[in-house]
């Protein structure tokens, strides 16, 4: 195995394959990465047996096929390091990689492709292709609202599901929710579902390209986004995602509207004095007006905002963790947002004032009951 | 020289504590240790051979005694002592009755050697059945000895009802511990059949109780210290979750005198409180002061009994120094304490009455780091100095001035959402997140039982939890304070510990919200992040204690950079 590279194209390279290499794992053997060296070029892998990245790059002076894992961190620290020159590699006895450049030569120690973990295999898979601004967007509008509970595995991921006429993600963590679909798009594939894990979310909003389709392949157990020349797989999230249908409110008969931009500076500014602990905010409803207050008994600081709205309820008081509401409305993307209300024990219901075309947005709020 | 020591006269006599002192090898080593410390000695040896019931010998360099004396000493009522019934109340020697070495003369082979400072001679007397059966002269050598032998070779009937050998010497052991740690200026050495068990230097009180104790115990104690009216006090107590089984160490000293009292060991568990563990026993050693005149010695024969005038005074003293004790500081292990700003313990600090003293740890440039650094992995070592680290997903670590501190991620969660559960159900204002999904939760009939309850304390804590059908509940939220999503577990675990820890001593509120605290609580293994783990210590700080769970156990141990250096031998 013998090959040269340019810097800046393995850095690019292992950055990405970085995002998935555990910091800290009990298996010490994920902490590397694969270097496969084929006749087309060198892939690069890495993995957390959960997620998987591998990375195709260009080579030049391919000489023998041949396979070494290498330690993650020290690669990456190293290539980093290296001004954008042709770095060459060459694997040597012993499972050494001497790395050569016009001024230095090194030799990294690495470890057998025999000890490092197998690819995942798919069967009985479908292939479908999707836009990627529309996956990319539906991701974005989701993925905050995903729960971190082990308890409850089910709601550790991205919902997808496709069904003939629709194509929709749901996340939620039991405190929030939020839920996209989109009318307008029509996968060549079954319907199906199924529970995409936040790492892969997050890894595959970085590889979408902003125009084009993306590729993706799935089976029962995992899901591959195919971007050119690197894939990103993911094993789905067991268990039954739960019947989120069922408790978004259809009788919430308040209307609260609200400019966006100034609702977040106010309720970011009052969140400033609640307490550490419960991140408890105020909103007190009354027609025409909102005010958004805190307060944080335990160091006598308190915050309150007046607002102008449009709200023609009667006078209500609601309390809402700070930063879920923030999340929310960071993620509405129109001037303005409605809040459907009925109850200060009952869910909000938060939405843009406008729709995209074939799009429906909701997100959902439980609010925190006042002490 | 005149003979100091007299018969006491019949009137004297009556007015002591009448009963057998002798009843165990250890009652013979307790009286001669005492009787040369009543005769000034500054080292004494003890020799101990088949636990007592072989050979016990008390070798002290005390005032000795005349030949005279010594020909009385044995007599009953021979004390020199006390002389008159005044003298009875102001007793300050460990010896008044004149009986001891009666009662031990005529139940063992006893042979004493004794020599004043200028005395050209020792007195050498061998007594047989309480009488003396051969006097000899040898040459001087100051001070006392004193050998048992045989003990209760003429009692078949008490011999037979001693002990295994090893109970026996437990028990002399025990005594010898005693006395050495009220005499902590007084050189003492214990030879058990050849053996030297210990070699105890002069020293002062700590030292003499740590040169007493294994020395990973050393780290643990607390200096209490309080004056109330004519009792004063001193002593040390082991800070709580230090993990003693036994109640070995639980000793009072009334004038240098060992005594057990009840009263005082409840006075002392009163004040330690819930800071104990369930089974957990503290070690105290306490030192009372106390005028002679207001306190009784004269009430048992072993003198391990006494009354206090003052009885409430005493008792207040000892609850009221435990619990400064255990108020200060000085309770995390050796944390040493700065002057400085810092915002994460502000509010700590405005709540200290004296925050001067308690220092504040210098965080805050640390704190300014946090927010979107990663998780930074301990044994990688970042180039960076991170503000926090996690060690096996279990301890938070973070640097102050000079230590390293070790914070216990979950009884620090623990003693935080105790003291909100606690204010909850105080003011009745639990603060509830509303849940999306109601959990509903199916229990026996048992569990249902226990939680009715539980249900009203639940929903003060901020629960709301609704009764659905049989023996099945609904919770419809929980309080904020609880970490997302495990409402069903959380309930029932709640039950299982309500149900264990029934019975106990604490309020239910305070059970309740124990067993919120504790199950709700983030636990070792769960993973943080930089920013749970700055909001953690901060919150950590603003509690009332932040240095122990509400079981009783630290939350903060402080590593010095001293001790580190001494481990690297710096
Ligand atoms: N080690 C000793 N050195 C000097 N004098 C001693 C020693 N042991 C005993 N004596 C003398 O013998 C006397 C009798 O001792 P004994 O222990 O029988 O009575 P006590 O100490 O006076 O009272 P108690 O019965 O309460 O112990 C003492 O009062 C003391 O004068
Ligand atoms: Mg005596």
């Amino acid at each position: 195995m013998k090959f040269s590279i340019n810097q800046s194209t393995l850095l690019e390279a292992l950055q990405n394959i970085g995002r998935v290499v555990p910091t800290r794992s009990t298996t010490p053997i994920l902490e590397n990465i694969l270097f496969d060296l084929e006749d087309g070029g060198l892939k690069i892998t890495g993995t957390d047996l959960e997620v998987s990245i591998t990375t195709r790059v260009p080579v030049e002076q391919v000489d023998t096929p041949g396979s070494i894992a290498l330690p993650a961190r020290v690669m990456t620290e190293m290539i980093r390091s290296l001004p954008d020159i042709s770095i060459q590699f060459e694997l040597e006895e012993n499972n050494k990689l001497k790395i050569t450049t016009d001024k230095g030569r090194y030799h990294v120690s690495g470890l057998s492709k025999d000890n490092y973990p197998e690819q995942p295999q798919f069967s009985d898979a479908e292939n479908f292709t999707v836009p990627n601004q529309l996956i990319a967007r539906m991701l974005q509008k989701t993925i905050f609202a995903v729960s971190s509970e082990e308890l409850r595995p089910a709601l550790m991921g991205v919902f997808l599901q496709i069904m003939p006429d629709e194509f929709r993600m749901v996340a939620t963590d039991g405190h929030r929710l939020s839920k996209i679909v989109n009318r307008g798009f029509k996968a060549e594939v079954s319907p199906l579902k199924m529970i995409i894990p936040p790492k892969a979310v997050q890894i595959a909003l970085k590889n979408l390209e902003e125009e084009g389709d993306t590729e993706l392949t799935i089976d029962q157990t995992g899901l591959q986004f195919n971007f050119g020349n690197t894939t990103l797989y993911t094993r789905l999230v067991e268990g039954e995602y739960p019947d989120y249908e069922r408790v978004i409110p259809r009788d919430n008969d308040k209307t609260l509207t609200v400019d966006r931009e100034l609702l977040i500076s106010s309720v970011k500014r009052v969140s400033l004095f609640a307490s550490a602990l419960t991140h408890q905010i105020r909103l007190e409803l009354s027609p025409n007006q909102l005010l958004v207050c805190s307060e944080d008994l335990e160091v006598g600081g308190e915050g309150r905002e007046t607002l102008d709205v449009e709200y023609d309820g009667e006078p209500m008081e609601i309390g809402y963790n700070a930063n879920y509401l923030l999340d929310i409305l960071r993620h509405a993307d129109t001037e303005q947002v409605v809040f459907k209300l009925k109850s200060p024990v009952r869910a909000a219901l938060i939405t843009p004032t406008a729709e995209n075309e074939n799009e429906s947005f909701i997100m959902l709020i439980m609010p925190i009951k006042l002490g | 020289m005149d003979a100091r020591i007299k018969i006491l006269p019949d009137l004297v006599m009556k007015r002591i504590a009448a009963g057998e002192v002798v009843e165990r090898p250890a009652s013979v080593v307790k009286e001669l240790l005492e009787n040369s410390l009543d005769a000034g000695a500054s080292s004494i040896s003890l020799i101990v051979r088949d636990a007592g019931s072989g050979l016990i010998k008390v070798v002290d360099d005390g005032c000795g005694m005349s030949s005279e004396d010594a020909a009385l000493c044995c007599e009953r009522h021979a004390t020199s002592k006390v002389y008159t019934s005044e003298d009875l109340e102001t007793i300050s020697t460990l010896g008044f009755r004149g009986e001891a070495l009666a009662s031990i003369s005529s139940v063992a082979r006893m042979e004493i050697v004794t020599c004043r400072q200028n005395d050209s001679e020792s007195s050498r007397l061998i007594y047989e059945d309480g009488s003396v059966v051969e006097r000899l002269k040898t040459a001087p050598r100051r001070g006392t000895a004193i050998s048992v032998k045989d003990l209760f070779y003429n009692q078949p009937a008490r011999r037979k009802f001693l002990k295994a050998p090893s109970t026996e010497l437990r028990h002399i052991i025990s005594v010898f511990r005693h006395i050495a740690i009220a005499f902590p200026a007084v050189e003492f050495e214990l030879i058990i059949d050849d053996e030297r068990t210990y070699d105890l230097r002069a020293a002062d009180r700590k030292q003499r109780i740590l040169d007493l104790l294994s020395s990973a115990q050393a780290h643990t104690f607390i200096p209490v210290e309080k004056t109330i009216g004519s009792v004063s006090l001193q002593g040390l107590i082991s800070r709580p979750g230090s993990g003693r089984k036994s109640k070995q160490n639980q000793l009072f000293f009334l004038n240098n005198r060992f005594i057990t009292d009840r009263s005082l060991s409840h006075a002392v568990m009163t004040a330690y409180g819930t800071r104990l563990s369930r089974n957990e026993y503290p070690d105290y050693f306490i030192f009372l002061t106390i005028d002679p005149s207001r306190v009784d010695v004269n009430v048992h024969p072993t003198k391990i009994e006494v009354r206090f005038l003052d009885s409430r005074l005493v008792y207040d003293t000892v609850r009221r120094a435990v619990a400064d004790g255990l108020r200060t500081p000085a309770v995390v292990p050796e944390l040493q304490l700065v002057p400085g700003k810092i915002s994460g313990a502000r509010r700590a600090a405005a709540r200290m009455r004296n925050p001067e003293e308690m220092g504040q740890l210098t965080l805050e440039a640390q704190r300014q780091a946090v927010g979107s650094a990663p998780v930074v992995d301990f044994r990688s070592g970042s180039r960076e100095r991170p503000p926090f680290w996690q060690l096996h997903d279990t301890y938070i670590l973070t640097q102050i001035k000079s230590s390293l501190v070790l914070i216990d991620q979950h009884v620090a969660h623990e003693r935080i959402l105790y003291e909100k559960a606690l204010a909850s159900l105080e003011d009745k204002r639990g603060i509830s997140q509303q849940l999306l999904f109601p959990q509903s939760v199916q229990l026996d009939a048992g569990e249902f039982a226990v939680l009715t309850d539980m249900l009203p304390y639940l929903n003060d804590i901020g629960f709301t939890v609704r009764e659905f059908g049989k023996n099945t509940v609904i919770v419809e939220a929980v309080p904020v304070t609880m970490k997302n999503g495990t409402e069903k577990e959380l309930l029932l675990d709640m039950i299982d510990m309500y149900r264990e820890e029934s019975g106990g001593s604490d309020a239910v509120t305070e059970k309740i919200a124990a067993v919120y605290a504790c199950k709700a609580a983030v636990k070792a293994g769960d993973p943080l992040t930089l920013q749970e783990m700055a909001s953690l210590v901060d919150q950590l700080f603003s509690t009332k204690e932040p240095y122990f769970c509400p079981h009783g156990r630290p939350i903060i141990i402080n590593l010095t950079l001293e001790e580190i250096n001494k481990k690297f031998g710096r």
